[in-house]
């Protein structure tokens, strides 16, 4: 099964489609598959594997 | 600075590693002046430092500038006081805000450091290095007190993000203390970078 920030996830699709499922906001995020950068326009075509470590990052103000 | 000195704890190997590695820092607010200060005594001499503002006196309870630098841009401000500690330090000062426009000028770091408040931007100088694979330093969720323990470093190849990605400025009071605590931890994400391999 796969794993979304820590939580296992049971999910058959893209990345793109599984942040709509989960509600979450694309503006200023940052999605890491097994630890590496998954490019914002890489997010509608990768699908999710079972064995995927997916981590979704937030940006947030502040420097 | 005399170099002699870092040579106590660090190899000539190391020590060259460092010099030669460039580092630009974009936003020298209270991240960005504070990194630069700990890059510098760290044996670091090529640094870009990019910002477009000010020293006001609101500045001074978190970024490492003093009343004397009031009213000057924050890069020649910051240039004056890293030059105290090390003259032979090579600073270049570019005076512009960071935008999709220009964000070029980021190509010709080695590390760059982003330390810049705006989330937007933030976003965009991190995707901007990654697409360019330059290795990048970023923060995020800076602000509050008492909760250090939940300060978070992400890292993967090219990058790293500390922070404790939830608290914003616009929610929350950036004080010093949590400010400098990210601050150094990006630093010594930079020297992880430059000299990790060597450990």
């Amino acid at each position: 099964m796969a794993l979304l920030n820590d939580e296992k996830i049971d999910f058959e699709g893209t990345v793109l489609e599984l942040l709509e499922k989960e509600g979450i906001n694309k503006e200023n995020i940052v999605v890491l598959v097994n630890s590496e950068i998954l490019k914002r326009e890489l997010w509608s075509e990768r699908k999710i594997k079972k064995e995927d470590y997916i981590e979704v990052v937030s940006f947030v103000g502040g420097g | 600075m005399n170099e002699n000195i870092l040579l106590n704890y660090l190899t000539l190997k190391q020590i060259d590693k460092i010099k030669n590695t460039s580092i630009t820092i974009v936003g020298c607010g209270g991240l960005g002046s504070n990194i630069s200060k700990i890059l510098i005594r760290t044996g670091f001499e090529n640094l870009t430092l990019i910002d477009f503002d000010y020293v006001e006196e609101k500045n001074l309870i978190r970024q490492d500038y003093c009343k004397c630098h009031i009213g000057m841009l924050k890069t020649q401000a910051l240039k004056e006081n890293l030059l105290q500690i090390n003259e032979k330090s090579n600073l270049e000062i570019i005076n512009i805000k960071i935008n999709e426009k220009n964000i070029d000028i980021l190509k010709s770091a080695d590390i760059v450091v982003e330390a810049v408040d705006d989330v937007h931007i933030k976003r965009t100088i991190f995707e901007f290095c990654i697409n360019y694979n330059i290795k990048i330093v970023s923060a995020s969720g800076i602000a509050g007190f008492g909760d250090c323990e939940n300060i978070k470093i992400k890292r993967g190849k090219n990058f790293s993000i500390v922070g404790d990605f939830k608290k914003s400025v616009e929610n929350f009071s950036p004080l010093m203390p949590k400010v400098c605590a990210v601050a150094s931890i990006q630093a010594d994400e930079v020297l992880r970078m430059v000299i990790g391999d060597e450990v």
